[in-house]
């Protein structure tokens, strides 16, 4: 039973957002410039990292994704309402560069290449486990072949880190459809893991 | 059986919990490229409001293109009272993309926002393409006593409606309501550019 519950999935906490965020955020809304620098260096790491692993693009790609994120954020900054978790509105905002960025691309016919070929070794971690190592390609390739809007919970959940409720917000999806797109997703992920164990 | 099944997941939950905790590794970002990302954030949209006031002076020499070519097609004798309507030119003509969004935009096209808003003092289009800004993009009344403008959009999806004398709101009803995700605003939906 204690492993079980050692092993279990759910992210550790319920929420991602974090009031040092919202308090930077309430600071460069009201024009300190210090304090947007502060805010995009708090958040740039998961950015980044979320950009990357939802649309698989890298280097420059995943530069220009961020980037455009962060300006349409001070775009809009003078319109954030404090009552909300900053971190939520602004992946509220990437979420939807990064679908920008997909759309873009479908409309121009220029297919991507599957995420795992995108996602190039040099990202992950060199001192990883070989083990884990491959475990992390397989999760990708796994989500590669999901519809974007499960990819896209299943990473706000379980690699960012935010509730439900949060991500009901951010993709403007009920709760209920979030905690569905989440299971297909870690069903399809625990599947594929499966067999390419059984494979190897 | 249940306790059995479990036991047998084990194994491969322990490795989806190891694999999702290395995804949760953050990026690696130094203070330097962080700065440099707030800078150019903070830089890119004074000059971006500035190019979109630029923006309305091509557009209005456009406009005046443009209101030749759509009178000679008698699209304006033809349109109901009242109607709107989001007009995308044809052609693009050879000019210089207004820097909306730093994106890598191709083809931007001319597109013609009309109204018919009878008695109205001012129209102003907004959308997210100018950020539902009130001050960037007023629409000037043509002799047919509708109102226009032209403004040069890269391909993609936009959300936009009218403001008439700064207070009434009007979505396009011809057009799909949406919602300006960053915004939270419901507009009418355009898309500029080739169907996917």
């Amino acid at each position: 039973m204690l492993q079980r519950r050692a092993l279990h999935l759910e992210p550790p906490h319920a929420a991602a957002s974090s009031p040092v965020a919202d308090v930077l955020a309430r600071r460069a809304r009201d024009g300190d410039a210090g304090a947007f620098s502060a805010l995009v260096e708090h958040l740039q790491p998961r950015a980044v990292r979320f950009a990357t692993q939802m649309t698989g693009a890298a280097g420059d790609d995943v530069d220009d994704i961020v980037q455009d994120a962060w300006i349409r954020t001070h775009r809009a900054l003078p319109r954030y309402d404090s009552g909300r978790a900053f971190e939520s509105w602004y992946f509220t905002i990437l979420a939807n560069c990064c679908r920008s960025l997909r759309v873009r691309l479908q409309r121009l016919h220029l297919r991507r290449e599957p995420l795992d070929d995108q996602l190039r070794d040099d990202t992950l971690d060199p001192l990883m486990a070989t083990g884990t190592r491959s475990d992390v390609a397989r999760v990708h390739r796994a989500l590669a072949t999901l519809p974007a809007a499960q990819r896209e919970t299943f990473l706000l959940h379980y690699v960012e880190e935010f509730g439900y409720e949060e991500i009901a917000v951010i993709t403007g999806a009920g709760v209920s459809a979030c905690k569905m797109r989440a299971k297909r997703a870690m069903d399809a992920v625990r599947e594929l893991l499966r067999e390419d164990t059984s494979d190897d | 059986m249940i306790e059995r099944t479990r036991n047998a997941d084990a194994p491969l939950d322990a490795r989806v919990h190891a694999a999702l905790v290395a995804m949760r590794t953050p990026a690696s970002v130094t203070h330097v490229a962080a700065e440099r990302v707030a800078a150019h954030a903070i830089l890119a949209n004074a000059p971006a409001r500035r190019a979109t006031r630029r923006s309305m002076l091509a557009a209005a020499a456009l406009a005046i293109v443009a209101l030749s070519s759509l009178a000679a097609r008698k699209l304006t004798q033809h349109a109901p009272p009242l109607a709107i309507a989001a007009v995308v030119l044809p052609a693009a003509p050879p000019v210089t993309a207004p820097a909306l969004r730093p994106v890598r935009a191709t083809g931007a096209r001319p597109i013609v926002f009309e109204l018919d808003a009878p008695g109205a003092r001012a129209v102003q289009v907004i959308g997210d393409f100018n950020d539902w800004s009130r001050s960037t993009s007023s629409m000037q009344q043509g002799s047919d006593g509708r109102w226009r403008i032209t403004t040069l959009l890269p391909p993609g999806r936009y959300v936009y409606a009218f403001l008439i004398d700064g207070q009434r709101f009007r979505r396009d009803p011809q057009r799909m309501p949406v919602e300006d995700r960053d915004f939270g605003i419901t507009g009418s939906e355009l898309v500029v550019g080739e169907a996917p």
